[in-house]
């Protein structure tokens, strides 16, 4: 099978500086080894609580952090020298988390939009409106809101104006970062249906990052679940859905079941997740799982199974 | 069971630069002892404003607060001066904010910090309860820190707030909400800023807490998640009014009105086969609020009149309500009714 | 009391795209609504025409003394008065306000030009750059204004070259730093992660994206230079550090005026209108520019 990425082994660290009164440098250890990869079409889901290293992944994909070991292959081309990860833009384009924070206030649609297209090479101005009416209309905007500065949008329309910045220069893959936790409920399903649709239209793959495992379900053909910068389970949607094995996925299915009237919240798991400065030896999850044992705390279970289903869990 | 918070008719406006906007339009609520209500809507619906302006928190001179009834504790509240709410707020009235951080004093240990509160309540209450106090706060620190589930209070007392994750930030504020033994307990969006284990960490603990102390509590929530686990009544507001109101399960099993609805239809877990709906359009601002019901530009069942006319509440009696409040109310010691009620023209007996 | 009518199903409602058409205001037009800035506009501009013809219609020059005339008040002959030597005031001022305004845009350019481009480069590239280039602006803040000033003395002679040369040494080191702290913070923002990861080149990220954002902070630090520049200058003059006689800068006058302030109150009080006006014009003048420029403020009907 032909996919569109490929990781082996990613890792990331990020050190920060040791100043002269701070003391010792600290690593902070973001990633640790992710091998996952994405076929064409389809939507990966990544689901995990804030600081498991979801984003940073995403950030990698996108070329805009140097891995620290493992490699990133685009299709045929191994993606290892920075010159490289330049032109990672050309597959890989980004809707981020704050549709606040992501649009440059200082400049209306048109001219966000207007960039990638100049930089890709399209001149003549009247092909470069026409493109942007057509990609305003494609996301649900009208081509008049083009003068318009981000501050005079909604939440939701100015995710949308993210989207078709992400979209305007064709992409094979677009990495949404948390892209609907800033928006409103009644906006998020709006914001959700338009990536479905988009999806449906010109057959675009979608990394979907967010820690709300209902909306992942929903849209990803398949399912990353990261815990501290591992992957511990991953597997095609309805397989993990209907048989999670890794206790933290499990853990995670039984927070997200069905509304209903005075549902019960436990079991939960207790405690919290510990601080990524420190590379656990064994299992990341142990420290909190129900059923760990001895070997948990030795040495840390590989992802191990088939192209459906894979966990890294000893009892599994 | 008599209520501890009754509003009737509360009206909230805000002079701004560009005139006066109404921020919460004509709400009713009551709050019995024991029991724990809901609000739930999306950001700017004024959920949180309700509850400020119920517990006194705005300032008077840029905000107008109009009730026809407004008690708190049996105390009338419409000629309330500010001295007063702080009597009221510092011990009766306990409140969670979404953000701990925010909530304790950065260079203050969270020991410290919880005997200030503590202190502060033997104060107050010094006049009418002799002699129930002077046992020692120390030993009171470390028993709430226990209670809601901080590990060796001992030594976390010794702590300043940024050395404690979100969560447990968050359970030293119920800690401190705790210390002034309140009747009342306010929690605005307690755990939007914390993962789901957390969260559900936390839900449980203020779920504990308030079965076991008796206390009343309100939590205000965009998430209907948290909602469903925790309450036992539901006020779903939109655009500054109530929009309807009941016990959690005829709201959640037979919502009437089409915003509701709509939410619960767009949630991901309810479109276990079919496609997901959304709500079109969004939610007006409070500048160019829409004639009749605010929500009959998303509305597709609006009907004409909905456009011009405001739509009152109306009792809606749907099976569940009759069928299961019985045995309902039995299993949750609940002695009163609890009505359903909607705003929305569909429900009025002039539409038949 | 109600028609069948009100509970037919409401007819979609049909946007007017018309309306949806916004006609935004201008940054000129911002500018022109916002009446303190015009005045601030109208007296920095009167300032500098007066600065520059304004002598010339005066009949006498600045240096000119007529003893026999001297300590007379406001007349025809004389608007301002003539002061101890019997100097025509009004003349004496708008030469003075030449050399304040001098000093003043000097001061502009300099913070303009070495202040944000060191802060900028210095916030832009970021680490060990960034560290020794701020150690560098932290030393030269430690140095007080009037020793580079006292030594520069000893080195050039008094007069306006080592005031000009003593603002561009320690002129544009606020301007630094706040823009350095600015496009640290822009550096993070999602926009021009956005921007980067669209593969745009780092001119284009910091030029269109970071710089562009910091224009609100960097023309308040401006406008605000500016005065304090004057004053700085005024202050100067009026310790005996600044222009020589018989050259007259606002400070040189205003030092002047308050030897005789007893007797002749408005030898003092023409130079220390000048000084406030000019200061006043300058500071309405800039933070309506920076609210002109920021498409954030305005309303957008």
């Amino acid at each position: 099978m032909d996919y569109i990425w490929q990781t082996e082994g990613i890792t990331k660290e990020f050190n920060t500086p040791g100043g002269i009164f701070s003391g010792k440098e600290k690593t902070v250890y973001a990633l640790n080894g992710i091998s996952l990869q994405q076929a064409p079409g389809e939507t990966l889901g990544i689901v995990g609580e804030s600081g498991c290293g979801k984003s940073t992944f995403g950030r990698v994909l996108m070329g805009l952090y140097a891995p620290t070991s493992g490699t990133l292959r685009v299709g045929n081309q191994l993606i290892d020298t920075e010159t490289a990860r330049k032109t990672l833009h050309h597959t890989f384009q980004m809707v981020f988390q704050d549709p606040y924070a992501s649009l440059n206030p200082r400049m209306t649609v048109r001219q966000t939009l207007e960039e990638p297209l100049r930089r890709m090479g399209v001149k003549e101005a009247t092909v470069r409106s026409e493109r942007i009416r057509g990609i305003l209309e494609q996301v649900g905007l009208r081509p008049s809101y083009s003068e318009r500065y981000p501050h005079e949008f909604s939440g939701g329309q100015r995710q949308r104006v993210g989207i078709a910045r992400a979209l305007i220069s064709n992409p094979s893959c677009i990495i949404c970062d948390e892209p609907i936790s800033a928006l409103d409920v009644s906006i998020q399903v709006q914001i959700i249906t338009l990536l479905e649709r988009l999806q449906t239209d010109t057959n675009i793959s979608y990394v979907f990052i967010s820690h709300d495992l209902s909306m992942v379900r929903y849209l990803s053909h398949r399912i990353a679940v990261m815990y501290l910068g591992y992957v511990v389970e991953e597997g095609t949607t309805d397989e993990l859905y209907n048989h999670p094995l890794h206790p933290y996925t499990q853990a995670l299915i039984r927070l997200h079941q069905p509304i209903a009237p005075r549902m019960p919240i436990g079991p939960v798991p207790q405690g919290e997740v510990p601080s990524p400065l420190q590379k656990p030896k064994g299992c990341p999850f142990a420290s909190r799982c129900p059923e760990k044992e001895e070997r948990c705390m030795e040495a840390w279970p590989q992802l191990t199974g088939n192209d459906v289903h894979r966990v890294a869990c000893w009892k599994r | 069971m008599s209520d501890i918070v009754r509003v009737k008719g509360l009206h909230v406006t805000f002079s701004t630069f560009n005139g006066p906007v109404q921020a919460v339009r004509d709400v009713s609520l009551r709050l019995a002892a024991g029991e724990i209500l809901g609000i739930v809507g999306e950001s700017g619906c004024g959920k949180s404003v309700t509850v400020q302006a119920m517990m006194g928190l705005w300032p008077t001179a840029i905000t107008t607060v109009e009730a026809a009834e407004h008690t708190v504790l049996g105390h009338d509240c419409r000629s309330f001066t500010e001295s007063d709410w702080r009597t009221l707020r510092g011990t009766d009235i306990a409140m969670v904010f979404q953000d701990p951080m925010t909530a304790l004093n950065p260079i203050v240990t969270i020991g410290k910090q919880l005997e200030e509160v503590i202190r502060l309540r033997q104060k107050r209450r010094r006049s009418d309860q002799k002699g129930a106090m002077t046992e020692g706060i120390a030993e009171e620190v470390i028993h709430l820190l226990r209670q809601v589930g901080i590990p060796e209070p001992e030594r976390r007392r010794n702590q300043y707030p940024h050395e404690l994750s979100g969560g447990m930030r968050q359970r030293v504020v119920i800690a401190m909400a705790l210390a002034g033994k309140p009747k009342i307990i306010l929690a605005d969006e307690p755990t939007t800023a914390l993962d789901v284990t957390t969260e559900a960490q936390i839900l449980l603990l203020l779920q504990k807490l308030v079965r076991e102390e008796g206390m009343g509590m309100i939590i205000i929530s965009h998430n209907l998640r948290v909602i469903a686990r925790l309450c036992d009544r539901v006020a779903v507001m939109y655009a500054g009014t109530i929009i309807e109101e009941g016990s959690i399960e005829t709201v959640l099993t037979s919502p009437a009105h089409p915003y509701l609805q709509g939410l619960l239809s767009s949630l991901p877990e309810s479109a276990t086969d079919g496609r997901l709906t959304a709500i079109e359009g969004q939610p007006p601002d409070s500048y160019h609020m829409p004639t009749g019901c605010a929500f009959h530009p998303r509305c597709h069942k609006a009907m004409r009149i909905c456009a011009r006319i405001t739509p009152t509440n109306s009792n809606v009696s749907d099976e569940y309500s009759k069928r299961e409040r019985v045995q309902h109310v039995r299993e949750h010691q609940q002695t009163r009714e609890c009505p359903h009620q909607v705003s929305c023209w569909l429900y009025r007996p002039e539409v038949k | 009391m109600y028609s069948k009518e009100d509970f037919l199903p409401l007819q979609p409602m049909r946007c007017d795209e018309s309306a949806e058409l916004i006609t935004r205001p201008g940054p000129w037009q911002r500018l022109k609504a916002n009446k303190l800035a015009v005045l601030g506009m109208i007296i920095v501009c009167i300032m500098i025409v007066a600065a520059i013809i304004g002598p010339w219609l005066s009949p006498y020059t600045y240096a000119q003394q007529n003893l026999l005339e001297a300590n007379q008040g406001p007349s025809a002959s004389h608007w301002f008065g003539t002061d101890t030597l019997g100097r025509d005031l009004y003349t004496r001022v708008l030469y003075g306000a030449r050399i304040s305004l001098a000093v003043g845009f000097v001061a502009a350019a300099i913070n303009l030009v070495i202040g944000v481009v060191y802060g900028g480069v210095a916030g832009y590239l970021g680490g060990r750059v960034d560290r020794l280039m701020m150690s560098i602006v932290d030393i030269l803040y430690g140095i007080p204004l009037l020793l580079y000033v006292i030594l520069l003395m000893v080195v050039l002679s008094p007069g306006l070259t080592s005031i000009f040369i003593a603002l561009g040494i320690a002129y544009w080191l606020t301007m630094a730093r706040i823009v350095r702290s600015q496009i640290i913070k822009l550096k993070e923002e999602e926009y021009v992660l956005a921007a980067r990861s669209m593969g745009a080149s780092p001119m284009t990220v910091l030029f269109r994206h970071i710089l562009p954002n910091c224009m609100g902070p960097i023309i308040i630090t401006m406008t605000l230079a500016i005065p304090e520049a004057i004053f700085t200058e005024a202050f100067l003059s009026f310790i005996g550090l600044g222009v020589n006689a018989p050259m007259a800068s606002w400070g040189v006058l205003a030092a002047e005026g308050i030897n005789s302030m007893r007797s002749y109150p408005y030898q003092l009080l023409f130079p220390a209108l000048a000084i406030g006006i000019t200061m006043l014009g300058f500071t309405f003048f800039g933070d309506g520019l920076r609210s002109a420029l920021d498409p954030k403020e305005g309303g957008t009907k």
